[in-house]
């Protein structure tokens, strides 16, 4: 099984992240219709992208967590004020937690951007540029998945809201993480 | 081992193993094609299926004009039913003809393990993960990745093109055999 002009993987990886231009992405179909090799190789990508596709974002929406909760998983939410240590605890029959990040003056902000740090290292786990949120309960919700537990446990948020002409308004949780 | 035309041609004339031949050699691809344009495994697996039905029947009845180009036929279907499918919302519910065995063509894609995804992830440079998260799960373009992380595009796609590729190598994601 060969190729004489393969696909490269850049293409195939934009492709897959749907950032081809119609006439590109219908190039590529043409050419892996005939091109068992490419085909290939075009299917370990398709895995990755799949599984990235298939992760539940660290953070969600009101609308995502109503899906959630209509699926009948065991869920516990957490109301997280700023400034304030709060330690939480992910029991074992819990299959996801719920941190909400409140007391948001979000009103008016352009997009808001989620940080999830490492709090002892300051290593940045997660950045969320465009995360959603409700300016109107001034909250950001954020989705804490038992796999999680890979991760290290000293957890700190930060959550800017960005305004045109302003320096982004940082605010920031210290979330300790314990996994039962 | 026959051409894609010659398969075609025997499908014609009632070969069953040309057929079983053909459904196993365009299975995977037009199941690719689904997984892209349907996004759903369910889904793309019924495109799968109705496709290769109504290429064998026009194959059968000779309604394929130019065997040599049965490739771009079974795309050109591909496309018709998937935007049929988008359009209808709903899965089909496809008739597999007697000696259709779409399960048998067609290997599931393996599912990665999501624990040893987010190890792997974690070794991926910050912003590269984040370009992985905004382009794969939140479906963002390299020019709205550049603008947000400001970089320029081109450089979004490059680093979205490595970060792939360590995690294809940490996840020892299979070579094709």
């Amino acid at each position: 099984m060969s190729c004489r002009t393969p696909l490269d993987d850049a293409r195939l990886v934009a492709y897959w992240a749907g950032d081809l231009a119609p006439a590109d992405a219908d190039a590529v179909e043409e050419h892996l219709f005939g091109c068992d090799a490419c085909t290939a190789a075009s299917t370990r990508v398709a895995q990755i992208a799949a599984a990235l596709r298939g992760q539940l974002p660290p953070v969600i929406s009101c609308a995502d967590l109503d899906v959630l909760r209509g699926k009948g998983l065991t869920l516990v939410e957490n109301a997280i004020p700023p400034g304030v240590r709060t330690e939480v605890t992910f029991a074992r029959h819990v299959d996801l937690m719920i941190h909400r990040l409140g007391g948001l003056a979000l009103t008016g902000a352009d997009r808001v951007q989620v940080i999830i740090r490492v709090e002892s290292t300051g290593d940045v786990m997660f950045d969320e540029p465009f995360a959603p949120y409700d300016a109107e309960r001034g909250e950001v919700l954020v989705a804490c998945q038992r796999h999680y537990a890979v991760f290290p446990r000293d957890i700190e948020i930060e959550v800017r809201a960005h305004r045109a002409g302003a320096p982004p308004a940082a605010t920031v949780y210290a979330i300790p993480h314990v996994f039962g | 081992m026959a051409t894609d035309a010659e398969l075609a041609r025997c499908v014609a004339e009632g070969d069953a193993a040309a057929e079983a031949e053909l459904c196993r050699r365009f299975a995977p691809r037009v199941h690719l094609y689904g997984l892209k344009h349907l996004r759903d495994e369910d889904r793309a697996r019924d495109l799968v299926q109705s496709v290769l039905v109504a290429v064998l029947e026009a194959a059968r009845a000779g309604r394929i004009d130019d065997p040599e180009r049965i490739d771009r036929y079974i795309l050109g279907t591909s496309r018709n039913l998937a935007l049929r499918f988008r359009a209808a919302d709903t899965r089909a519910e496809p008739t597999a003809p007697a000696g259709l065995d779409v399960a048998g063509a067609l290997p599931p894609l393996d599912a990665l393990d999501i624990e040893a995804l987010l190890r792997c992830l974690q070794h991926v440079e910050a912003r590269a993960r984040t370009i992985l998260y905004l382009a794969f799960s939140r479906d963002k373009s390299a020019d709205e990745i550049a603008e947000a992380l400001a970089m320029t595009p081109g450089n979004v796609r490059v680093v979205r093109h490595r970060a792939v590729a360590q995690l294809r190598d940490c996840l020892g994601v299979a070579e094709a055999t």
